[in-house]
């Protein structure tokens, strides 16, 4: 009996789904388990720290991760070809499981899980606000003195992240290890929900192409976002499933919604206002869309972001804050232009940054002004779903000194 | 017709999803402490100014002994630091409602608590060193610890920086001091003292 070929090419990806899990949980897993590393590694390179400095360490890390990356494109090609909704649910089933298996690592690729804790204790336990007080200024707290890095720095997330890291405190209180996986496991179930939100999207933004599997793929079997969600608890992917959620009303023609959603991304993280002047453009210029509509979702999602974020912002000063951490210079385009000019010119880091901007930001303004230009003159979702992406992509790479969204 | 009705009730779920995360947030947020200004404590912070001859890098209130019964303000001031500076002093100053509590707030900035307060600092906890002129001020207690570096950098021997405790009257002084000499920073004790005296003698027909 010969299977038929959509059933081959599914077994093929859930034999590729299997051989990736192995790979995590060999290279990923046993290596940094919890029950062999329970303690914070408080280390400028924590991963060598766990690994060890010799070339073995290095190797067994870049081993599983080219492993591991090989397998996650090839599950990519065979996930385009799959139409099946065995495939959409084999994809989701998948992404469970791989972040049930990070869930008991120790984040040794992110000390800012300590910080977040301490900053749900200062909202929730201290009733302060954690973008005026840091971890630091808490020395009697059993948590603040665990936080390794940043201690005496505030930290700048917006309000949804400290309401959602206040159920994970509600729940694991004074325990380290439960806090560290509270925030592990809230992480990994935004990175589900952008995984079921992106296969959706897909269907939808090019309906026939059968893409939904592959964009599964792409983010729920994407071992870098499960090593950073799963594993490390980045908060990233919070504001990343609204601005998903945000795209997905506008495909959905929820007018009203599109502006409340992109403002919860805002109030996760503030990057993303970058993306209000893309939605509107294309809106108001898509007659499919009542004016309305577009105008009172905008006046509602200003509304939903004030509210939030006004009283956070008593007693900070926002824009001394935005300075200080837009001065960080690290693993990004920008840093590399930092260094070679310090090779190059006389002069202290501040100066260099602003040269550097100097160049990058004009850059940066000019290509979003035509991104947003190209937008006018489009009408489809997949269109504004693509401005979305070069926006960001332009802000990491033009606007940003250090990747952190 | 009713699939219409239902898209259009689905549509506000979002919406109020939205308003009713933000409900939570302001309930929360409505009562939520942050740092005032305290000009008291930013005055005396910024008193050694001409004698550290140091350009001001920084000055913001700042949350030393926050949490410490009678608590009223502080602020810290950062003086040089900058590649061309040819030191840097950080004063922290935190001021109380009375003597009694800016004792007691003191007498928790023991060596093994300021490690705990500044630990990204501190490469060794602070010791205890003798100073070789008597300092004013009700209490003090003078120690030194190794200055931590970022890893890339390596000195060729340890950075040893001045971190001394003062209290005097209602105000807990910690002043934090890398490339300063001694006897200089005897007057910078000695202008915060004073500028502390002064302060509190100006409050007093207030209250």
């Amino acid at each position: 009996m010969r299977l038929r070929p959509s059933l081959n090419r599914l077994h093929a990806l859930a034999l590729v789904g299997v051989l990736l899990e192995l790979v995590l949980l060999i290279g990923v897993l046993y290596p940094f388990a919890l029950w062999r590393v329970p303690d914070v590694v408080a280390a400028s390179r924590p991963l060598a720290r766990v690994l060890g400095h010799e070339w073995t360490g290095a190797v067994r890390f870049t081993g599983a991760v080219l492993l591991a990356s090989t397998l996650f494109a090839v599950a990519a090609w065979l996930a385009g070809t799959q139409v099946g909704r065995g495939a959409r649910a084999l994809v989701l089933a998948m992404t469970v499981v791989y972040s049930l298996s990070l869930l008991p690592i120790n984040p040794v690729g992110a000390q800012d899980i300590y910080h977040n804790i301490a900053d749900a204790r200062t909202v929730w336990h201290y009733r302060d606000n954690p973008l005026v007080l840091p971890p630091a200024a808490y020395p009697d707290d059993p948590l603040a003195g665990r936080v390794p890095a940043w201690q005496s720095t505030p930290s700048l997330y917006g309000p949804v992240w400290y309401l959602l890291a206040g159920v994970v405190t509600a729940i694991a209180s004074e325990g380290l290890l439960a806090n560290v996986l509270g925030h592990k496991a809230l992480t990994a179930l935004f990175l589900f929900v952008v995984t079921a939100l992106a296969i959706r999207l897909a269907d939808r933004l090019k309906p026939g192409a059968h893409m939904g599997a592959a964009a599964g793929v792409l983010v729920g079997w994407n071992p870098l976002l499960q090593f950073e969600t799963a594993g490390n608890a980045h908060n990233d992917v919070v504001m990343v499933a609204f601005a998903l959620g945000t795209l997905w009303a506008m495909s959905e023609r929820w007018w009203w919604a599109v502006f409340p959603l992109l403002a919860l991304a805002v109030a996760t993280k503030y990057v993303l206002v970058v993306l209000a002047p893309v939605l509107l453009v294309w809106l108001l210029a898509r007659r499919a869309a009542p004016r309305a509509a577009v105008i009172g979702s905008l006046l509602l999602g200003v509304a939903i972001g004030v509210t939030a974020m006004v009283p956070f912002m008593i007693g900070v000063d926002l824009l001394d804050a935005f300075w200080r951490e837009g001065c960080f210079v690290s693993a990004s385009p920008a840093a590399l232009l930092h260094t070679l000019l310090g090779r190059l010119l006389p002069s202290d880091g501040l100066q260099r940054l602003t040269l550097v901007r100097a160049v990058l930001w004009p850059m940066g303004a000019a290509a979003y002004v035509v991104v947003l230009w190209r937008l006018v003159r489009a009408h489809t979702e997949a269109a504004v779903a693509s401005a979305c992406f070069w926006v960001i992509v332009l802000v990491l790479v033009l606007g940003l000194s250090w990747f952190g969204p | 017709m009713a699939q219409g009705t239902r898209g259009k009730r689905r549509a506000w779920w979002p919406a109020v999803s939205g308003i009713a995360a933000v409900a939570c947030v302001l309930v929360v947020a409505a009562c939520l402490g942050t740092l005032s200004h305290d000009s008291f404590a930013e005055a005396v912070a910024l008193a050694p100014a001409p004698t550290l001859n140091l350009p001001v890098r920084d000055s913001r209130p700042y949350w030393l002994l926050r949490r410490q019964p009678g608590w009223l303000g502080a602020h810290k001031v950062i003086f040089g630091g900058a590649a061309s500076d040819r030191g840097r002093t950080i004063i922290r100053a935190a001021r109380f409602r009375d003597e009694a509590s800016a004792a007691l707030a003191a007498a928790r900035l023991t060596p093994a608590y300021m490690q705990r307060l500044w630990p990204a600092e501190m490469q060794t906890p602070p010791q205890p060193v003798a100073f070789p002129v008597p300092l004013p001020g009700d209490t003090v207690l003078v120690t030194e610890y190794g200055l931590r570096l970022p890893p890339e950098e390596v000195p060729t021997e340890a950075i040893l920086v001045q971190l001394i405790v003062l209290r005097v009257g209602r105000t807990v002084i910690v002043i934090d001091s890398v490339g300063i000499p001694r006897e200089e920073l005897a007057l910078v004790v000695e202008a915060l003292v004073g500028a502390v005296k002064w302060l509190e003698a100006a409050e007093r027909p207030e209250r």
